[in-house]
């Protein structure tokens, strides 16, 4: 009895399955880029001129690189301006369906790119009809202005909801006390956007990462960047370890932007929700204020062209059902994949989270451990994969369904956890500590206390996970199995063909199920429930 | 609220009791102009400044403010926090009250650090630094020491005295404790019930 007891010690939460879980974690996601790692500096040894020549570019390659960063910047700086001036404009809807509304915006983050593209090619046809029947010019969507416009559109809601976390978590005591000594600009200037910074320049870094990693929106619109020539090089050659080198000037871009935003990222993870207060409305000069629309004014037209051009470009409901019943395998298949990653992240992303609320130097260490990977492009994780299990150790998994999976566990694990750590970290420890004195059993807390408080973040890390996967591209065209495709990767073959009725009705279903599944996760995250929220203080007197 | 009205002269120290939730705060914040009463009017030397209608921005009401908590903005040092109400005055103008009021509470040696590294009771006296740097025509304080210690609330008492006494300004004081009021005030007043009384054996 003593000896089950020890075992069950053991495998409880605190007593190994939670290293257990961590362990899976860097393995999941690390696994990949070890692989990687050790046949490039095998290749290396052998062909030390060719590596030098891949690692160090010049010519074409290195103008592309120039191009991509100039992509990637130009998003990010654009991006985060109309993400302040949207942002601080819906941050004062405090009250009314205006307060959900405007974190509606954050839902619409996980539509893939592809379907603004598509979107953005859609109106850009119609309009250029219109312009064609007065007889006047007509607008060419095409190379980069045009794949810095979509990506731009595809990455604003991040911007303008990492602006508007950013202004909430300002204390509006010290909002107020500036208030009384200068106006409200100059509290804007001097107070609100120093003090929301770290979401902002978070939001901004994102937004570079996103942009520099992603080539599905610039290869729709003819212009080649970095990313792709990753993925052109590893389809060419079939080594692992040329694309790595390939992609190593682009690497250290990334790695260099991820770490700057070390300390932006983990203050914009740990800002706690504040409760909605009623404020007087700010008193901004009108040239601040017409600037405020302007980029509000951006923000409707990225929502609506989205919307509006998909549902255009549907011929007919009748078409839209039988393009839907003709991708059925593709649907079913990327339903399952979605579903596997998102049970699987949560267990192992929460593994993670615990890690990262750590306040000591181990865990500065595992939160450069977790935001690393984002700064790893979408294809090198692929090749990645294929290099670690192609080496037949479990022959089974290569070549598999669970390739896929893996690929995107690797990718959206990280993000995962910075998920579960905000709920995390609004869960008081008193209510923790008050559990570990009362309970009768070490599971008992975990079941009655830590799963409850725990299960809307637990959700929306599910959700964000599933919404992600179902429109990953750039691992997954790299690793699906023969025979197998998702939604994603037929409507972005469908894509190169042009804005064609079929691929409307795929692209409108794909953002009708991306926003529904992001609404869950939103609403999970914000802790609505029937009856209103649960509050995870222990209802302790606030020190102001 | 309902059916308060009060008059403050200048040089007047008024304090205001009543229990927790019977609006206080909200009082003292209408007044600073930090919330819009839904009727009523509020005069400061014979301007109207806030209606249902109309309310003046807070910067220029000439009103001193300290919050319950110190609410010290953290990317500024010390100076930096108590000269944010100084703009407009001339460089040397404002270095030197900077000096004054960093002398006057007893913060001389701290000006360069940020609030978190400095301790409660300096960042108490910092936000009433802060509130009086402008050389307000009024100083609101709401329940200023509240969840301080025995010795540093009789150290901010003294303080806010011999503050009130040297600037001259008139002062509304608000509070659950009726011998700070004492303490401070002239004059006593009792929110209950929504409506202000002066205090039972008292004016």
């Amino acid at each position: 009895m003593r000896y089950f007891s020890k075992i069950r010690q053991q495998w409880s939460w605190d007593g190994g399955l939670r290293y257990l879980l961590l362990f899976a974690f860097f393995l999941l996601v690390y696994g990949p880029l070890v692989a990687l790692m050790e046949e490039a500096s095998r290749y290396s040894l052998m062909n030390p001129e060719t590596a030098l020549n891949l690692a160090f570019p010049s010519g074409r390659i290195l103008g592309l690189l120039i191009n991509s960063l100039g992509l990637a910047m130009a998003v990010a700086a654009v991006g985060t301006g109309l993400g302040i001036l949207a942002g601080s404009l819906m941050w004062r809807w405090q009250t009314g369906v205006r307060s959900y509304l405007r974190w509606f915006i954050l839902v619409l983050a996980p539509v893939p790119p592809y379907l603004h593209a598509l979107a953005w090619s859609s109106a850009i046809d119609n309009l250029n009809n219109h312009l064609q029947f007065l007889g006047w010019t007509t607008i060419s969507l095409q190379g980069w202005i045009a794949a810095w416009w979509v990506q731009l559109m595809a990455f604003l809601p991040i911007a303008v909801g990492m602006a508007l976390i950013g202004f909430e978590s300002v204390d509006p005591y010290l909002i107020e006390a500036a208030g009384l000594l200068r106006s409200d600009m100059q509290v804007f200037t001097r107070v609100i956007l120093p003090l929301s910074a770290a979401p902002i320049a978070a939001g901004s870094g994102l937004l570079f990462l996103l942009s520099i990693t992603d080539y599905s929106v610039p290869s729709l619109f003819s212009a080649n960047v970095y990313s792709l020539e990753i993925f052109a090089e590893y389809s060419a050659s079939n080594q692992p370890a040329t694309a790595v080198l390939l992609a190593l000037p682009l690497l250290i871009v990334t790695v260099l932007v991820v770490t700057g935003l070390q300390s932006a990222l983990r203050d914009a993870a740990q800002i706690a929700p504040r409760q909605p207060q009623a404020c007087r409305a700010s008193l901004w000069p009108p040239w601040f204020v017409w600037l405020q629309k302007c980029g509000l004014a951006v923000l409707f037209l990225q929502v609506g062209t989205l919307l509006v051009s998909s549902v255009a470009a549907v011929v007919s409901l009748e078409k839209m059902t039988s393009t839907i019943i003709l991708a059925g395998s593709e649907i079913s298949f990327t339903f399952w994949i979605a579903l596997a990653t998102a049970l699987a992240a949560v267990p192992v992303a929460l593994a993670a989270s615990m890690e990262l609320r750590r306040k000591d130097v181990l865990g500065r260490v595992f939160w450069v451990l977790v935001t690393a990977p984002l700064a790893v492009p979408a294809p090198l994780v692929g090749i990645g994969l294929i290099s670690l299990w192609s080496r037949a150790v479990w022959p089974d998994f290569y070549g598999s369904s669970a390739m896929p999976v893996l690929a995107a566990l690797a990718r959206f694990a990280p993000l995962a956890a910075i998920v579960l750590l905000a709920q995390l970290r609004n869960i008081d420890p008193l209510l923790i500590d008050a559990a570990h004195v009362f309970q009768v059993k070490a599971q008992q807390t975990w079941v009655q206390i830590w799963l409850p408080l725990l299960a809307p973040g637990m959700l929306a890390a599910a959700g964000i996970a599933f919404a992600l996967t179902s429109g990953e591209l750039g691992a997954t065209l790299i690793v699906a199995p023969p025979g197998h495709a998702t939604l994603t990767m037929r409507i972005y073959n469908y894509l190169h063909y042009g804005a064609s009725s079929d691929v409307a009705g795929l692209c409108l279903m794909m953002a009708i199920a991306t926003l529904a599944v992001g609404c869950l996760a939103a609403l999970a995250l914000t802790g609505w429930r029937p009856g209103g929220k649960i509050p995870l203080s222990a209802g302790r007197v606030r020190s102001r | 609220m309902d059916q308060v009205s009060l008059e403050v002269f200048p040089r007047d120290s008024v304090a205001i009791l009543g229990p927790s939730g019977s609006g206080k705060t909200t009082l003292l914040r209408l007044i600073a102009g930090l919330e819009v009463p839904d009727g009523g009017q509020i005069f400061i030397d014979g301007r109207l400044v806030s209606s249902p209608e109309w309310t003046l921005a807070p910067d220029r009401r000439g009103i001193g403010f300290v919050f319950q908590a110190p609410a010290l903005w953290p990317h500024m040092t010390v100076a930096q926090n108590i000269l944010f109400g100084l703009q407009g005055l001339p460089r040397e103008e404002a270095r030197l009250r900077l000096e004054e009021l960093l002398a006057r509470t007893s913060l001389s040696g701290l000006a360069d650090r940020y609030p978190h590294q400095i301790s409660g009771g300096e960042a108490r006296r910092v936000s009433l630094a802060r509130a009086l740097a402008p050389r307000p025509r009024c100083l609101l304080l709401d329940e200023p020491l509240t969840n301080l210690d025995p010795e540093l609330k009789e150290e901010m008492l003294c303080l806010i005295e011999e503050s009130l006494e040297e600037s001259g300004i008139c002062s509304i004081y608000v509070t659950h404790d009726a011998d700070e009021a004492e303490r401070i005030s002239e004059r006593i007043l009792t929110l209950k019930g929504g409506s202000l009384s002066p205090q039972q054996g008292r004016g």
